[in-house]
Formats: C-alpha cells, sequence, structure tokens
C-alpha cells in the first residue's frame, strides 16, 4: 500500500513536471502577444510577436495530453524563427530584439523536454504508418 | 455483401473496451465528457457572438478590449464566407458536442466512423481559431475576447480528443492487416 502509495505519487510529480514544462512555453507564447503592447515594439517585431506566440500556446497546450506529446516538437521551428528573425526582419529595437532572442532560446530548450508518458498507445502514432509495429505496447506519444 | 472476411471482435483487456496495446479506454465517459462539456461552452459563446453578427443583438460582450469586439465581428475576413464566421464557428462545436455524444465505451472499434469525424471536426476548428486570433492583431490592431476565449476552447478539446482517433486508427489498421474489409469496419458492421 505504501510501495503504491510512492510509486503513484512519483508518477504525478513526473506528470507535473512534464505539465510545467509545457505551461512554460505556453507563457512564453502568451508574453510573444502582450509584449508589444507593454513595451511599445515597432509594427514589423509586434507583428512577428502576434504570429509566433498563438502558435506556440496553440503547440505547447496540444502537448500537454500524453498522446500528443509529439507536437511539441513542432514549436522548434517557431523557436528557431524567433531566434533568427530579429536579424532577418531587421528589428529597430534592442528591445524587442532581445526578447524575441530569449523567447526563441527558451521555446527550443523547453520543447526539448518530453517528459515521462504513463500511458500507452501502442506504439503512438508512428504505429499508422510502422508495418508491424503494433505487436509491442511501447508508449510514445 | 461483405468483401473480403469478417474481423473477428478482438479479446482485449477490461471486457474489450481497452485497445490492444493500450492501458486505459480513450472512449470511456471520463474521456469524453469534458470534451463534450468544452464543446458546449464554445458553441454557447460562438451561437452569441454569430447572434450579433447576424443583428439580432444590437451589442457584443467586451470587458478588456473598448472597441475591439465590435471591429473584428464586422471586419472583412467575418464576412469571406456566406455566413458569418462566428456561426460557422457555432456549427463546428456543435458537430463536435454531436460526434462526441453518440456511441458507447467501446466506440473506437465498434463506430470509428464517428471518431474520425469528431477527430476531424476538433482538429481543423482549432488551427482555423489559431487563425483568426492572429489576424485579429495583425490585420485590425485590436483584439476580441470573446473570440480569444473561443479559439482557447477548441485549442483545450484537440489533444483529449485525438487519443481516441489513434485508437480508431489503429483498429482499422489491424483489420486491413487481416484482410478483412476496412470499408466495412469502418461503418462498425465488422464486428
Amino acid at each position: 500500500m505504501l510501495q503504491y502509495g510512492w510509486h503513484f505519487g512519483v508518477k504525478q510529480s513526473k506528470n507535473i513536471a512534464a505539465m510545467i514544462f509545457r505551461f512554460i512555453n505556453i507563457v512564453i507564447g502568451l508574453w510573444l502577444m502582450i509584449s508589444p503592447a507593454l513595451l511599445n515594439f515597432g509594427k514589423v517585431a509586434a507583428d512577428n510577436g502576434y504570429i509566433t506566440g498563438p502558435i506556440v500556446i496553440s503547440f505547447s497546450t496540444i502537448a500537454i495530453s500524453e498522446c500528443t506529446r509529439g507536437v511539441r516538437l513542432w514549436n522548434y521551428p517557431v523557436g528557431l524563427w524567433l531566434l533568427i528573425s530579429p536579424w532577418i526582419l531587421n528589428y529597430t529595437e534592442t528591445n524587442a530584439f532581445w526578447h524575441h532572442l530569449g523567447a526563441g532560446l527558451v521555446i527550443i530548450v523547453v520543447c526539448s523536454i518530453k517528459g515521462r508518458l504513463t500511458k500507452n498507445f501502442e506504439n503512438g502514432w508512428s504505429s499508422l504508418w510502422q508495418s508491424g509495429s503494433m505487436e509491442s505496447s511501447n508508449n510514445r506519444g | 455483401m461483405v468483401r473480403g472476411k469478417r474481423f473477428e471482435v478482438e479479446h482485449t483487456a477490461d471486457n474489450g473496451t481497452i485497445p490492444p496495446g493500450w492501458n486505459y479506454n480513450p472512449s470511456k465517459w471520463s474521456q469524453r465528457i469534458p470534451i463534450i462539456i468544452l464543446a458546449v461552452v464554445g458553441f454557447v459563446i460562438a451561437g452569441y457572438l454569430s447572434l450579433y453578427q447576424f443583428e439580432l443583438i444590437p451589442e457584443v460582450y467586451e470587458p478588456f478590449f473598448g472597441n475591439g469586439s465590435v471591429e473584428i465581428l464586422n471586419s472583412r475576413i467575418s464576412e469571406i464566407l456566406p455566413i458569418p464566421d462566428a456561426a460557422l464557428g457555432a456549427i463546428g462545436y456543435l458537430v463536435d458536442a454531436g460526434t462526441g455524444v453518440v456511441g458507447g465505451k467501446r466506440r473506437w472499434q465498434e463506430k470509428p466512423w464517428i471518431v474520425i469525424v469528431f477527430g476531424l471536426a476538433v482538429g481543423p476548428l482549432g488551427f482555423i481559431s489559431v487563425l483568426l486570433v492572429i489576424l485579429q492583431p495583425v490585420l485590425f490592431s485590436a483584439w476580441c475576447t470573446l473570440c480569444l476565449a473561443s479559439a482557447v476552447i477548441s485549442i483545450l478539446m484537440i489533444g483529449p480528443a485525438m487519443d481516441e482517433l489513434l485508437a480508431s486508427l489503429q483498429y482499422l489498421k489491424r483489420v486491413k492487416k487481416s484482410n478483412a474489409s476496412v470499408w466495412m469496419a469502418f461503418w462498425g458492421k465488422a464486428i
């Protein structure tokens, strides 16, 4: 009973830890959306935040579910874009430059962390296009 | 007429309700009811916004962004389709709620068609909502609180709905592998 309780506790805390990483990126996405108004970014930098923010929030929210945990990786290109876009879009504000650079870095690092999966999905989505992969029960979200 | 051989009932855990290789049933009510509740809330919000777009109510509730909701709901984007975008959203939520309710706790196997319609209704609705959220500030420099709330709801529904879709698609793949009729299995007639 005690052992079960301990295991349950560890499982739950690892689930919560995984969820916290998704929430970090959701907060970053929210910040990308509200920071242009708070910090008076120019039109180009503001639009970049308005476009990338909702995308990061969406992918991170969808990735909270274990079955769609892999969607967190869709934030890689968005994070990468935020890292290079200040140069490509030729930001004039230092504020926006550093904010988007920092946001891109955090998004990439955080979305790399998968977190523990407690549910089994018979090899997950990859089982649909891999032949002979539906007999084992490894969980791949 | 049944093409190919029939696919036998899968003997899986928990009296056949848990898909093979899984450790829970994605079709059980405790999994589906939260999504159905979200869809109903989304329908109420989108329905309210569409009442304004159909000019059945004179004002729309906007607690944070001043004239933002009025600007967004009367924008050219909202008039691209034959019916207002909020009404389309309300229809989408209604389809989500309806397809979420139909079927029992083995519907991933007994009614794959409804699970697939459910998944297809939930996914694209969410992505269209995100697109509209992006367009609000970029094209109109305005925000609409209830439109944002609707978008949040549609995104929250995607993750929890996808596991059931995966279970049904895996089931159809097993049917195909056994050379039974996928078409019949899709309509729930192979078991």
